[in-house]
């Protein structure tokens, strides 16, 4: 399948598929069907995510006058995104690891997060924690050198002395890290067998399996975290499984990993790593289907909810990615997409920082106690707070009224957040939602200057809970004119997740000068390795080879630099004749990035990597247009109301029902819409229409 | 958790406090775009991945107003060389499209010639309204040395071009004779001229968000706002300087060169003054010499501000404000800490510059353990290791006949932390000067380099005992391999002075190398065995610690990175913590029995009875007699208070037992353990190099009631006592 206009007009069967979101706080399904989309929330269940999920799918199912076995049995998919895998990193709370590593380099693990890890404040420039005591890992005599040649032969009998102290000790799981063995892996596969030998039972990681490149660092720690998260990531699986099956699921059961793709489960199995970042992400795949069916190319994506605000920017409909992620300073490699996160959501808290100057979040009041205005016992002034009292939010009519707020409360934490400068109400207000919107402006500003790319070019997709109330405040700032607010907002990931294909992407090091003679067989042997190891992974995940669909890059630079530049690659053999080709072409490919003058002339190429992107299509499902009817919306107001606009200024604006708005009706700001699970903001000078899939368009007026 | 210490609002602002901090992140964001345009038009690794550069805005003041950098020191590096520009030009003559290169350590601003930086002055309406200035280290500058480092220059003249702040660019065009002067005396000229292109691009960026901020905010509101936020950072200056008990503090510390023949030892001393809000730091040295480590106004400047931001003002917002209440006092011409050409620099800020860190740490920590807020006692420190391997290397490539240069970094980030109150010192940490840069993987150095890497572990017990322990150092080695001879500069600036502890924590190893000849790696490599620090084996070359070197292909370079000093009396860290140190193999055992008197069980937990007991008996070993009192309970001790003052006495900070006036020292009324350095420190399993003459000594001064170590000092032999703090303020409480 492909086309502009994915999904529309398709047949459509009558099977089910369904997205699921395990966020934090939240867990969030969509679930697709005959042409229309439900969804469902549930709070998340963090001793057992499984629960979370029925629960969220049981809503969904009463939305459709369904019962859960009903709707699962008709059910042909289920994919899931999951936050267990960030979790159980982020939080160091996971599977004790036996470490094997090459003799001499067992400290990798206390250095690799960098030797500074602070700019200025001593205090935060402190040893990295121990993912696992020093004494389980244990140095191996074996050394292979750049080339792969062996120059120390695997001690076997030293390694599995090593291994059988480590078992003794306690080790649940292994590790094996052992210098260039992306190159030869030789030693690593040989450890395998020896654990195998000494634990049959246990599960082993090889470095050169889980990131084959030529970054030590990196390996190991993928290496070590994907032996770490997999006792949390398979039980998730099997009690998801089992749950599902005695709900009456015979679907197909697959995952969402942080690359923004699908993955069968029996790949999560091995790698449970490759759900790392997966959360955010399907908010991404969603918002690039949603573009691709709009004619749009260039997107900034932005998702804030009540902790935090991640955002990315989309070029030409592709989504950025990364290779290398960090947690708590320790470097992972792992291609995921690349999103930046920053402190700021509806949860975050106003104070006073040390210089005696307002500031908004990091820290937040998360769901509990949550903000003032829940009546949970929080004290201190949030951004949600804030919204209530500017009028944005209506108290009694709080997430379709099933919670009800304590405006006399938002109300007094706001002003004694503004008794710190001697500011009313209103100018506390204001202080609040305006630092909010420059912090986000900020991380936009990064995630598209500093790339080269401006962000007036793009449109904005805003989603999550809380940003359609910030979207056109933050957009002003970077005169940002257009912005779309999908349909289910507050469920967009879920909604992601349901719609995204299969996907891996691989990678293997080549390091070599482009035009060196050796270059034709290296590329050669990697593509093939890669080739097998997808052709592998995908039959394991019940795809046939003739679905997947494989997409060649490499990477280029010039001897010594620091960064490279991706190249996309035939998937014909690959010549001199192309090496050639290539080296001649990249100083113009270089200076089209980096301006005028800057190619290294007569510097030699090198080719650094050659990657693989796998894809296959997945059953996706039509959504079905709606006739543009409605021209104005004047029937769906059903208030007017004061409300703050930027800058501290009162005006009253008319409070319109989500559900009213038809499609193809416009409305001027100001003007607020209360969707189920969210708030629109229309600022004056801002207008907003709703399209034929009932998604938001707020766009900027011009004169 | 960090306790916080900040100022209160001002209630009474006649500006609009909103818009003013919103001004204040956009200056940051101005500085850091630059900074984001420098690295993606780079070529030059030293740029891309070290990350050595900064940016700064300034006003027409020429004063800061926004900066980013990933090397702190910089900090001063701007201001100075707008200084020079306009000393040497007439404001009328400045044009839009004007950019300026300054390189000189002596006149305009850098900390050594390799710094190379672009100035550009910033227009709005035709009118001046601040300047842009961009600053990275180039990978060349010609000279006698590679990249700048000129180990054996004996004159500033023979280190490399230098640069006092003249036009190379006018309307936005390269001046053509620059532009060939330069490529003419330079090693590595298109990538030169590249990166001085590169950094206009990043200064331009500057002036561009300039220009769009003014736009929106009116240039009388923009200035209004810079003046605003740089008595924002000034406030929260003075009180956390008010916090700091009035008085006199002192510390010395000394520059080690042995390049010259003679194995010197150059006093640098730092006297720090508060009064009120107000802080003076002066700093006196011997004459200058003709090695490259003098000190220059820039190192001085940008290390000891460097510094205070580290340890007192970690969160303040950069500009202009924060040296309103700080006085830098460099003293007269000609001396190691304020040189003047002829003098060689470019070492200043490793041999000059990482001894102002000691120094500035050691007078801050003695006023911050003495302050009556535990947030800014909080923030006591040891002095980390400043020891730092430094090698430039060239040769040719046996197989493709290619001149190969090496500068291996990752041994020069690989050093001992100091220790905090909040925790132990970093393993591994990277001193203030050298901060971008991180280590890079074992397969990416042994992909660029011709090194086979040996090992890189933590060297156990090298960082100094203490309530917190001080980070311990890296030690690693790498063989040259497929390069016949290779040959260059070597150099380590300190191997002989421990850096000290804290509160009674104690000294730290410093830092040692070695190039060793026919090793055993072969024969074991052949026995299916690789090398560790013990078996590796072969002759050491008997070298000075600063040279010119040349070695052979199979050599191996064998380093090992001194500690950080620790922090408060190792008699009383957890016994918990001690145990698990050994366990991990982070401390040794018998470091744990005689120096923490931390007995293990057989499963390796900490005896607790055994413990105790082991401890009194080394008190009593202090002391030649049974403690006479007994230390605070451990609540009631805070790792960094060595020493309190109640009234006007001396208190021990461990049991409170009167140690004399405030008017005299409190060493006198310790009991003193004196021993020489190396001897001290070899005792331990640990290392400083052993000196001939000018003997350096370790001095422990014990309660003589409790037996706890109060402070230990390092100090050369025939030096009588240490001074003390000379506390002229009224300390408000006992805390």
């Amino acid at each position: 399948m492909s086309g502009d206009r994915a999904g529309i007009g398709e047949d459509m069967s009558d099977r089910h598929l369904i997205g699921v979101d395990v966020g934090g706080t939240h867990t969030d399904v969509c679930v697709s069907c005959a042409g229309t989309l439900v969804r469902g929330k549930a709070l998340t269940t963090h001793d057992d995510y499984s629960l979370g999920v029925i629960g969220a799918i049981e809503v969904a199912a009463n939305e459709l006058g369904k019962d859960i076995s009903s709707l699962l049995l008709e059910t042909e998919a289920l994919i899931s995104g999951t936050t267990v895998v960030t979790n159980a990193l982020t939080e160091l709370n996971g599977a004790k690891v036996g470490v094997l590593i090459t003799r001499g380099f067992k400290d990798t693990f206390r250095f690799a997060g960098g030797a500074r890890r602070a700019l200025y404040d001593d205090h935060l420039q402190d040893n990295p924690p121990d993912v696992v005591p020093r004494s389980f890992i244990k140095e191996v005599d074996e050394r292979i050198i750049n080339g792969g040649s062996v120059l120390v032969t695997l001690d076997e009998d030293g390694l599995r002395q090593s291994v059988r102290e480590l078992h003794a000790g306690g080790a649940e799981t292994f590790a094996v890290c052992f210098l260039w063995s992306f190159y030869n892996p030789l030693h690593e596969k040989r450890a395998a067998e020896i654990i195998q030998e000494e634990c049959p039972e246990a599960f082993v990681t090889l470095s050169s399996d889980i990131y084959p490149v030529g970054r030590d660092h990196e390996r190991f720690f993928s290496a070590l975290f994907n032996s770490f998260c997999q006792p949390s990531a398979v039980r998730l699986l099997d009690t998801l499984a089992e749950r599902l099956k005695a709900n009456g699921f015979a679907g197909h059961l697959s995952f969402f990993s942080g690359a923004g793709g699908a993955i069968p489960r029996e790949l999560v199995e091995r790698f449970p790593l490759l759900l790392l970042a997966s959360g955010p992400a399907g908010g991404v795949t969603g918002a690039i289907t949603l573009a691709k069916r709009m004619g749009l190319k260039d997107i900034l994506v932005g998702d804030m909810g009540g902790t935090s605000f991640d955002t990315t920017l989309v070029m030409d409909l592709q989504p950025i990615l990364r290779s290398k992620i960090d947690i708590s300073n320790m470097p992972l490699g792992l291609t995921t997409i690349d999103i930046l996160s920053i402190g700021a959501g509806g949860g975050s808290l106003a104070g006073v920082d040390n210089r005696g100057v307002p500031k908004v979040g990091p820290q937040s009041a998360g769901s509990m106690p949550g903000p003032v205005c829940y009546g949970r016992g929080g004290s201190t002034a949030t951004v949600t707070d804030a919204a209530v009292v500017a009028g944005y939010i209506d108290p009694s009519n709080y997430l379709h009224g099933r919670v009800s707020l304590d405006l006399q409360a938002a109300i007094n934490a706001v002003e004694d957040f503004g008794a710190n400068f001697g500011w009313d109400a209103d100018q506390s207000i204001n202080a609040i939602l305006e630092l909010t919107a420059t912090n986000m402006a900020d991380a936009l500003r990064a995630v598209t200057i500093e790339r080269g790319q401006d962000p007036r070019e793009c449109t904005m997709f805003a989603y999550g809970g809380t940003l359609p109330m910030f979207a056109a405040s933050i957009c002003s700032r970077l005169e940002i004119e257009h912005v779309v607010i999908p349909r289910h907002s507050s469920v967009f990931c879920a909604y992601g997740v349901m719609i995204a294909k299969f996907l891996r992407r691989y990678s293997r090091s080549v390091q070599k000068p482009l035009l060196d003679s050796d270059v034709i067989a290296e590329v050669a042997r990697v593509r093939n390795e890669m080739i097998n190891q997808a052709s592998e992974e995908a039959s394991a995940g019940g795809i046939p080879d003739s679905d997947c669909n494989l997409s060649w890059s490499t990477e280029l630079k010039f001897q010594d630099q620091g960064f490279e530049i991706a190249v996309p690659l035939s998937d014909k053999v690959f010549s001199f004749e192309d090496a050639r080709t290539l080296a001649a072409a990249f100083p113009a490919r270089y200076e089209e990035i980096y301006g005028k003058g800057t190619a290294w002339e007569g510097s030699t190429v090198v080719l650094v990597n050659v990657n693989l992107t796998m894809e296959a299509e997945r059953p996706v499902p039509s959504i079905n247009a709606v006739e543009l009817s409605g021209s104005n919306a004047d029937n769906a107001v059903k208030a007017q109301r004061e409300i703050l606009l930027p800058g501290g200024n009162r005006a009253r604006a008319s409070i319109y029902d989500g559900a009213g708005i038809q499609p193809g009706a416009a409305i001027a700001g100001p003007a607020i819409i209360d969707e189920d699970d969210t708030t629109l903001v229309v600022l004056p000078g801002w207008s907003c229409r709703r399209d034929e899939f009932l998604n938001y368009i707020m766009e900027k007026d011009h004169d | 958790m960090t306790k916080t210490h900040s100022v209160k609002p001002d209630k009474q602002a006649t500006y609009d406090v909103l818009k003013a901090e919103v001004h204040r992140k956009a200056m940051d964001e101005i500085a850091r775009e630059m900074g984001i345009t420098l690295v993606r038009t780079s070529g030059s690794p030293v740029v891309t991945e070290a990350k050595d550069l900064s940016c700064a805005v300034l006003d027409e003041k020429v004063e800061q107003i926004g900066f980013a950098t990933y090397v702190g020191t910089h900090i001063s590096t701007s201001f100075l060389g707008v200084e020079a520009v306009l000393r040497n030009y007439n404001l009328e003559d400045l044009a839009e499209g004007d950019a300026f290169v300054v390189n000189d350590p002596h006149t305009s601003g850098a900390l050594h010639e390799g710094d190379v930086g672009v100035i550009m002055p910033y227009f709005y309406d035709a009118e001046l309204v601040g300047w842009g200035y961009v600053n990275e280290h180039s990978l060349d500058i010609g000279g006698s040395g590679v990249s700048g480092f000129a180990a054996s220059a004996r004159d500033c003249f023979s280190e490399g071009l230098r640069f006092p702040g003249i036009r190379f660019m006018q309307k936005g065009k390269f001046n053509r004779e620059w532009e060939l002067f330069i490529s003419n005396n330079v090693r590595a000229p298109s990538a030169v001229l590249n990166d001085m292109r590169s950094m206009v691009a990043a200064v331009n960026t500057g002036q561009r968000r300039l220009s769009a901020l003014i736009n929106r905010m009116g240039l009388k509101q923009h200035r209004e706002f810079c003046e605003v936020n740089k008595g924002l950072s000034e406030r929260l200056v003075r009180q956390r300087i008010a916090a700091l008990p009035d008085g006199r503090y002192t510390s010395k510390d000394w520059i080690e060169f042995d390049g010259l023949g003679e194995a010197m030892l150059l006093e640098l001393v730092c006297v720090m003054e508060v009064a009120g809000n107000e802080l003076k730091l002066s700093f006196s040295g011997e004459t200058q010499i003709t090695g490259p480590v003098n000190g220059t106004l820039p190192v001085v400047l940008g290390q000891t501000m460097n510094t205070l931001q580290c340890v007192l003002l970690w969160d303040v917002p950069v500009n202009h404000g924060l040296w309103q209440p700080i006085t830098i006092d460099v003293g007269p011409p000609g001396t190691v800490v304020n040189s003047t050409p002829p003098a060689p620099v470019s070492f200043a800020h490793v041999g000059a510059g990482m001894r102002i860190d000691k120094l500035v740490r050691d007078v801050l920590t003695q006023a911050i353990s003495l302050s009556s807020d535990p947030a800014i006692r909080e923030r006591a420190c040891s002095q980390p290791c400043e020891g730092i391997f430094i090698t430039t290397l060239s040769g040719v490539d046996n197989r493709t006949g290619h001149p190969v240069v090496i500068f291996p970094v990752s041994p020069t980030v690989g050093l001992g932390g100091p220790a905090q109150t909040l925790g132990d010192g970093q393993d591994t940490y990277s001193n203030t000067c050298n901060l971008g840069i991180g280590m890079a993987p074992v397969e990416v150095d042994e992909s660029t380099t011709p090194v086979l890497i040996l090992w890189r572990q933590i060297q156990a017990s090298s960082g100094g005992a203490g309530i917190s322990r001080g980070g311990n150092g890296m030690t690693t080695a790498f063989q040259i391999t497929g390069i016949r001879e290779m040959s260059g500069t070597v150099s380590n600036n300190g191997a002989e002075v421990p850096p000290r502890g804290a509160g009674g924590g104690w000294s730290g190893s410093t830092t040692q190398y070695q190039i060793r000849s026919q090793t055993k790696l072969a024969e074991l490599v052949a026995n299916g065995k690789l090398p560790q620090p013990d078996t590796l084996g072969g002759t050491v070359k008997d070298l000075p610690a600063n040279t010119t070197v040349t070695v052979k292909e199979g050599d191996v370079f064998f380093v090992t990175n001194g500690g950080g000093g620790g922090l408060g009396d190792p008699l009383l860290r957890d016994a918990t913590s001690v145990a698990r140190d050994v366990v991990d193999g982070y401390v040794h055992q018998a470091v744990a029995q005689d120096v923490y008197g931390v007995v293990l069980s057989e499963a390796g937990e900490a005896d607790h009875a055994a413990t105790e007991t082991r401890r009194s008996e080394i008190r009593q070993q202090r002391l030649g007699r049974a403690p006479s009192r007994p230390i605070h309970t451990q609540g009631n001790i805070e790792a960094g208070v060595g020493v309190r003052i109640h009234k006007d006495t001396w208190l021990c900070g461990y049991c409170e037992h009167e140690l004399g006036s405030v008017s005299d020292n409190y060493r006198s009324s310790c009991l003193e353990r004196k021993g020489i350095a190396s001897e001290t420190l070899s005792a331990l399993g640990m290392y400083a190099r052993a000196r001939d003459l000018k003997r350096l000594v370790i001095s422990d001064y014990f309660c003589p009631e409790c037996g706890s170590c109060v402070r230990s000092d390092v100090s050369l032999e025939n030096e009588i006592i240490v001074s003390a703090p000379e506390v002229s303020g009224v300390i408000s409480e006992v805390h």
